[in-house]
């Protein structure tokens, strides 16, 4: 049985792949290699599966770090709810300040209450207005912001409580700022899984076209084959073997440079940038760390790319042998 | 069946050609590993079991080529100019191989131009296609 299994590959590894991909043992001798071990269309294969394999995997690995951003941005938002007091002429801004507290802590659901005094507003507009103005002046709202209990809190109850209460206020559970961090992600979502499809579609055209060049260049190889007496089935299949080996070589290169790079990406943005420009990048893709399960998932995709490149050149081979016929 | 340009595959060693219509079948290599030895000895090859076939003469190269054609053991072989691309000597130590291989039960039919190596051998059958007609000279 492992005599059988080892005539597949060097490795168990390679066995279990090379039966997923549906090669089966043949060749009676493990060193016996029917096809040329290197050549150059192999190498040249080898590098496109290895590029296409990469852009693939970055393409799914910045899809996920986009998905987990918008799930912590979406959990921080979610985390919070702001009561806006608005400055009313005649109505005496700390007095309502203070009674929307008051309601707000003894409203169930409610954790904590933070109130922002008007040097705390002033100080939140300072960036977009200037030092240089004054914010005695201006009628600036003030803010309340509530932490929500783990039991959660009904936050159009609250409203309703502040509304009877006769104060100018307006809650916002940022639920507007959800849907559409919702939408956008599930549109970066879309715009990457095509990225996707198209990368995986160019690779398998690059595939066929490789192992179709590869063929060519093997007549003689087939000729032999079929004068010492191997079946269609037997010369595709070692074909299979030889392409399996190259795609997985690729596919495995691939995609352990793509997962290098955006582990090496989080360490760089962590480490040497510290400007506004780092913290755009972390904005959007967040802190460039994937996480154990992420990493099996893209290792994962790149042996299912390795399996695809086995599947893609028997098909091309079967055919190529069928149309010599 | 053996050619004149002999068919082997540069890539595998000696060894492995004469061995590959036995892999092609499936067979276990610890059950023809000796057959594959002593029949690489018999036509003067033991010594370059592990040389690849770029590296020998065309005498050797189709020493190889019928070792290969009679590792499954054929009752009929068929040789098409399998002395054309060798020298004279050689073109002799070959015939004299498969009239020791006819000696040892199997039918060869040995398709050539050169008759006067054939006529080195008067035992031999031959059959002369001339004019559109085959002659049979016993």
């Amino acid at each position: 049985m492992i005599d059988s299994l080892k005539r597949l590959g060097r490795n168990p590894l390679e066995w279990t792949l090379a039966l997923m991909a549906g090669i089966r043992p043949a060749s009676a001798n493990a060193a016996v290699r029917v096809i040329p071990e290197s050549s150059i269309a192999g190498r040249a294969l080898v590098i496109v599966i290895a590029i296409m394999t990469f852009l693939a995997t970055m393409t799914a690995g910045c899809a996920i770090l986009v998905r987990q951003s918008a799930a912590q941005w979406g959990n921080q938002i979610a985390q919070e709810i702001t009561i806006q007091v608005k400055p009313v002429a005649g109505r005496n801004i700390e007095g309502d300040v203070n009674a929307a507290a008051d309601i707000a802590k003894s409203f169930p659901g409610v954790e904590n209450v933070r109130t922002f005094t008007r040097a705390d507003s002033s100080k939140m507009l300072e960036p977009w207005l200037g030092a240089s103005v004054g914010f005695d002046e201006l009628p600036i709202p003030r803010l309340i912001a509530i932490k929500p209990s783990s039991q959660g809190l009904k936050s159009d109850a609250l409203a309703q409580r502040l509304r009877e209460a006769s104060l100018p206020v307006l809650v916002d559970d940022h639920r507007l700022w959800r849907d559409r961090l919702a939408s956008m992600t599930n549109g970066l979502m879309v715009v990457a899984l095509l990225i996707l499809a198209l990368v995986i579609s160019a690779m398998v055209l690059a595939i066929a076209f490789a192992t179709r060049g590869a063929m060519a260049g093997t007549k003689d190889i087939i000729d032999v084959m079929h004068f010492v007496g191997a079946h269609d089935r037997y010369i595709s299949n070692e074909f299979q073997k030889h392409f399996f080996r190259l795609g997985l070589k690729g596919a495995l290169l691939g995609g352990a440079a793509a997962i290098v790079f955006i582990i090496l990406a989080g360490y760089v943005t962590r480490t040497w940038m510290s400007g506004p420009g780092a913290e755009q990048v972390e904005s959007l893709f967040g802190s460039f760390t994937l996480g154990w399960s992420n990493i099996a998932f893209l290792t994962l995709m790149s042996v299912m790319i390795a399996l695809l490149v086995g599947r893609v050149s028997r098909y091309i081979v079967y055919r190529h042998l069928q149309m010599l016929q | 069946m053996v050619f004149q340009d002999f068919r082997l595959l540069d890539h595998l060693s000696i060894y492995q050609n004469v061995a590959l219509p036995l892999i092609v079948q499936g067979r276990d290599e610890r059950g023809f590993q000796a057959e594959v030895r002593e029949l690489l000895k018999w036509v003067g090859l033991g010594d370059k079991m592990t040389a690849l076939p770029p590296t020998l003469s065309g005498g050797e190269k189709q020493r190889v080529a019928i070792a290969r054609a009679l590792i499954v053991q054929p009752e009929l072989l068929l040789a098409d100019e399998p002395t054309g691309n060798v020298d004279p000597s050689m073109a002799r130590r070959l015939i004299r191989l498969f009239a020791e291989l006819h000696r040892s039960g199997t039918s060869v039919v040995i398709a050539t131009h050169d008759l006067s190596l054939m006529d080195q051998f008067e035992e031999a059958r031959r059959l002369v296609l001339g004019e559109g007609r085959l002659h049979i000279y016993d």
